[in-house]
């Protein structure tokens, strides 16, 4: 794990910041909009991904980890995706 | 009685990567936590998703917005304070660090309000009132007012460490405890409160967003 840059400004914070409340304003605007369950829902989580990894890569230093930590942070939505999907494919194939 | 600053490892950056590996795998423990629920709603809102389309119909979707508004803000906050303490700028570290805190506090006031409603509508975990009685048709709803107490209500619960945590911290960075040198002890809390900002960025579409 590489040290944590100190030298940086806070342009890239800045930058996320205004990102992340562009994104959860467009989120709520889309969900004023009639885009149906299936994309409604779609566009949402997409959305919200998009974010957490912007959190993720920026705030929580994501790019600076090595090793076993870099590998904890990778099987987290792993974790997720695996779990997500093997519940709807269940769902689904009743 | 034991002296915090001692050293532990052979260098301060082994002592550094030794804490964030252990706070990654922490991570990823509460990861799985979170997941289980999540997966729940999933197989809840295809088998139900009338029951569901109405539970978040009628979320209060203001409430919500705001506090992930407070939530993102919380998290830029403690981003911008970890980098103010890495390049020494205690002072500043700390007061961020405190409206972090506050943010969170806020956080859980508006989710408190919340609660508050949902309790006098009768929507209550388990589907034992006469707000679900009058709702027999949704036969789903009882189970999409249970999810969302757990799942929120697991979330405030590491907001609410959270905030004590962030708290504790914003003291003893202004007393000087934690200094630049040991910055990455502050860094490890903001993982823990960027998580927990993360689960809520999942929760605010699926709870209240259509």
């Amino acid at each position: 794990m590489k040290e944590p840059p100190t030298e940086r400004g806070a342009l890239p914070l800045w930058l996320t910041f205004a990102a992340l409340l562009s994104l959860a304003a467009l989120s709520g605007y889309l969900a004023t909009r009639s885009l149906g369950e299936g994309l409604g829902i779609a566009c949402s989580l997409g959305i919200a991904s998009t974010k957490v990894a912007l959190i993720a890569i920026v705030f929580m230093d994501l790019r600076e980890l090595r090793g076993g930590a870099r590998l904890a942070a990778i099987a987290a939505p792993m974790f997720v995706a695996i779990l997500i999907l093997l519940m709807l494919g269940d769902v689904r194939l009743r | 009685m034991t002296d915090l600053d001692a050293p532990r490892f052979e260098s301060l950056a082994r002592q550094r990567l030794a804490a964030r590996l252990g706070t990654w795998t922490f991570l990823a423990s509460e990861v799985l936590l979170f997941t289980g629920l999540f997966a729940l709603y999933a197989s809840g809102r295809a088998e139900h998703a009338r029951a569901f389309d109405y539970g978040i119909t009628h979320a209060m979707v203001v409430v919500g917005t705001v506090n992930t508004f407070v939530l993102l803000t919380s998290s830029f906050c403690l981003a911008r304070a970890c980098l103010a303490l890495r390049g020494g700028s205690v002072r500043l570290a700390a007061i961020l660090v405190g409206v972090t805190a506050l943010l969170g506090v806020a956080f859980l006031a508006l989710k408190g309000y919340e609660y508050h409603q949902h309790i006098a509508e009768g929507q209550v975990p388990g589907g034992r009132s006469a707000y679900f009685a009058s709702h027999a048709d949704l036969d789903g709803l009882p189970l999409y007012y249970t999810l969302y107490w757990v799942s929120t209500g697991a979330h405030a619960v590491h907001v609410t460490i959270g905030v004590v945590l962030l708290g504790v911290f914003a003291i003893a960075i202004a007393r000087d405890r934690v200094p630049p040198a040991r910055a990455y002890r502050l860094e490890n809390a903001a993982l823990y409160w960027h998580l927990v900002d993360a689960v809520w960025v999942f929760l605010w579409p699926l709870y209240y967003l259509r």
